[in-house]
């Protein structure tokens, strides 16, 4: 409980900072422009709009992002135990990534192509090791304690559209299905979003599909067909299927009764089928509401225990989201969802996970304080070489071990079965143009534990975007947000829009 | 018998404001003004640009194509951290597509996608006779002043008073109302111009909130030109492809 007030006491501490410079900047900014209103107000009119001159065959633009970011580890939480029991850190870290996605199209009559490449180069204080990328990347300066560098393509592929009905895509992109913003159950074809930042660009796979559209009048006005294939391999949407294999899926699209409607499926070898449903519609002129649902079949659930045994279950795993979006008279924007993650865990499988790595750990430290016994003993004894130390290594850290095994799925984002997520944003508040300050509140209901995540978004000249924002885990010991490894985490992105 | 009279005058002027003979006669100026607005298949470019009151300016370029009444996509070409976004709205449905970022997403009429005092409606604007009853007209010398009524609860602004010029029988200024009367925006057409191909419409709309003292937003139009598509680009899977209809 002394861990979880500390917690809370640093997080205020955080968010009244933030909260004294956001009402500075607040303050001085809108000042500053009353003062300056005081004027009159001049323009000049420009009806020149060169862009419109001709279309350019071949077009690159794209940003660039700087961001350093500072993590406080929470020493007494169960992921910081698991992690570097054996390594212990400092409570204060600094990472600084940048990186570069220039786009670039070619787009002549029937034939296009689209490009995305992705160039990473960050410095860690503690790296937290390499991901193996899927194909094309490389990386660079893996054995680096603190530098790290890679390149990638996030998207790249031709297209060939014959008619304005019919669209044939093939290669490496990122293919949106659902309608829910923070999740999307129904993605079959996508990454994960991070919901911490579900807005961020993410990796596409590699696929080929058709896109076949009808439009109506009358209640149906659209319908539209999408057939996909996804091969699976190694480095090769490694993620999608359990081993090698090809992939098939598709999607139908109708827009009836001014409701959006999609049914889509995916199913092939090594894989769980699974078929999934959304919607979407304006209620009124501002309020949309929208949900999914998807079953994923024959779901192999690994559950580990208190003593580290593992067992699966198998079942059909239903997962479902309902959201809505509202914007009031102020403009303030209320994105609302719950969401069901049927392969998720409950707060009791949780708390068993958590109990397994703190028991684990005091097991560690208990095992290296006695092997520390022993070999000053033996070395008081005259035996300095303590040979016996070696074999009693290997049960040191068996819990912790354990408990390793399936920390793919339980430290994964969403890992628990129930969330709600809320999300408030004020466009331009004392008439700040281009300023949004935002809150967010990731909450497992499991739990209660949350994340408080407050932003705000500036786009202080054109194309020159700054973002400061804190992504606060809060909650009790043995809680998913509350065992989290970071206590908190600040960034301030800088985005360059070229 | 003066009293007399004058109830008469009155009465007769209420039957008369009341007459569906007039109401058509609203509604058919309505139809002649939106189709002196633009044809019912086009494409055109605008530049929008939001002057804050310090005098300093944000600007986008768009490019828009229309079809019929009720079906209009627009697509960001400047500045580059909005480039590729598109906008597409289907009668009173409305989808924002952001490339790298994720599917169109539903948006509503009164939100905005490029801040300023224009609002989705007013950038994705549908013909005014698909959105609005005439509920009644008057005259001046150089103008007709039409009052309407939104027709459903999800337009934008519940009534407008459009003032339409004799002369060219386009709106000079439109006043744009909520339900419970408050001035909401107004917006000024100015710089009547001749397009080509019979298109001879205002190449500026201006516009200024009570709700946003100091703060301006100004619509420029440029190239508005005759041309027809198949519905098909008018939906959500093509929404991402849109920038290849540029010729």
């Amino acid at each position: 409980m002394e861990r979880y007030m500390g917690r809370i006491g640093r997080c205020s501490r955080v968010v009244m900072s933030i909260g004294i410079i956001g009402l500075l900047s607040m303050g001085i900014v809108p000042a500053a422009r009353s003062f300056a209103a005081s004027g009159e107000t001049s323009y000049d009119l420009d009806f020149e709009i060169p862009e419109v001159e001709s279309k350019e065959v071949f077009k690159i633009w794209g940003y660039s992002e700087f961001r350093p970011f500072l993590r406080v580890l929470d020493k007494n939480s169960a992921l910081y135990k698991q992690k570097y029991a054996k390594n212990p850190q400092n409570a204060v870290q600094t990472n600084y990534l940048l990186n570069l996605r220039p786009e670039m199209s070619f787009d002549y009559g029937q034939i296009g192509a689209y490009a995305r490449p992705r160039l990473d180069v960050d410095w860690s204080e503690v790296k937290s090791g390499s991901l193996v990328l899927d194909e094309p990347s490389e990386q660079f300066w893996e054995n680096d304690a603190h530098w790290g560098a890679s390149i990638m393509l996030e998207e790249g592929f031709v297209t060939w559209r014959p008619s304005p009905s019919f669209t044939a895509e093939a290669g490496k992109k990122v293919l949106n299905w659902g309608k829910g913003y923070a999740w999307n159950p129904v993605a079959f074809a996508s990454r994960p979003k991070d919901v911490d930042d579900p807005d961020h660009a993410r990796e596409g796979y590699v696929m080929s599909y058709l896109d076949y559209i009808r439009s109506f009048d009358g209640p149906l006005k659209t319908l539209a067909v999408t057939p996909l294939v996804l091969p699976v391999a190694d480095r090769l949407n490694a993620e999608l299927a359990s081993g090698d294999s090809l992939l098939f899926g598709g999607k139908i699209y109708a827009l009836l009764y001014d409701i959006d409607l999609d049914l889509m499926f995916m199913a092939g070898d090594n894989y769980d089928t699974r078929i999934g449903f959304d919607f979407s519609t304006n209620l009124t002129s501002n309020l949309e509401i929208h949900g999914e649902s998807a079953i994923r079949f024959g779901y192999n659930k690994n559950i580990i225990d208190t003593d580290g045994e593992i067992r699966s279950k198998k079942f059909d795993a239903l997962n479902f989201l309902v959201g809505l979006r509202y914007l009031n008279s102020l403009d303030t924007t209320i994105i609302v969802e719950y969401y069901h993650n049927g392969e998720g865990y409950s707060p009791g499988e949780l708390r068993d996970y958590y109990d397994l790595i703190n028991d684990g750990y005091d097991e560690y430290i208990e095992n290296t304080t006695n092997s520390a016994l022993q070999r000053n003993l033996k070395l008081l004894k005259g035996n300095a070489q303590g040979q016996s130390s070696g074999s009693s290594s290997g049960n040191e850290t068996s819990l912790l071990q354990d408990s390793s095994q399936v920390a793919d799925t339980y430290n994964k984002s969403t890992a628990g079965q129930d969330y709600l997520y809320l999300r408030i944003s004020q466009k331009e508040p004392f008439d700040i143009l281009f300023l949004t300050p935002t809150v967010t509140l990731i909450t497992n209901l499991g739990d209660l534990s949350c994340s408080l995540n407050p932003e705000i978004s500036y786009m202080i000249i054109p194309n020159l975007e700054l973002k400061p924002r804190l992504v606060i885990p809060l909650g009790p010991p043995q809680s998913e947000f509350g065992e989290k490894m970071n206590s908190f985490r600040g960034e301030f992105r800088v985005t360059y829009y070229f | 018998m003066h009293i007399v009279k004058m109830l008469f005058t009155g009465l007769c002027a209420v039957i008369l404001s009341h007459h569906p003979a007039l109401a058509v006669d609203g509604t058919q100026l309505l139809e002649q003004v939106d189709r002196n607005l633009a044809p019912v298949s086009y494409e055109m470019f605008r530049k929008l640009i939001n002057i804050e009151p310090d005098g300093s300016k944000r600007e986008y370029t768009l490019y828009t194509v229309k079809k019929d009444q009720d079906k209009i996509i627009s697509i960001f070409l400047a500045p580059a951290s909005e480039k590729g976004r598109s906008t597409l709205r289907l009668a009173e449905n409305m989808w924002l597509h952001i490339p790298n970022v994720g599917k169109p997403v539903r948006i509503t009429s009164l939100q905005s996608v490029v801040g300023g005092i224009f609002n989705n409606s007013d950038i994705m604007g549908l013909d005014f006779s698909v959105e609005y009853n005439v509920e009644r007209m008057e005259e001046t010398d150089a103008a007709h002043i039409l009052f309407l009524k939104a027709k459903t609860d999800v337009v934008a602004y519940d009534r407008l008073e459009m003032r339409v010029d004799k002369k060219s029988m386009v709106p000079m200024e439109i006043k744009c109302l909520a339900a419970s009367g408050m001035l909401i925006k107004t917006l000024y057409f100015k710089e009547i111009t001749d397009f080509g191909e019979g298109i001879v419409r205002p190449a500026v709309i201006e516009t200024d909130s009570p709700l946003q003292k100091g703060y301006k937003s100004i619509m420029v139009f440029a190239k508005v030109k005759k041309r027809e598509f198949p519905d098909e680009i008018f939906t959500l899977n093509y929404l991402p492809r849109a920038e290849s209809l540029r010729q």
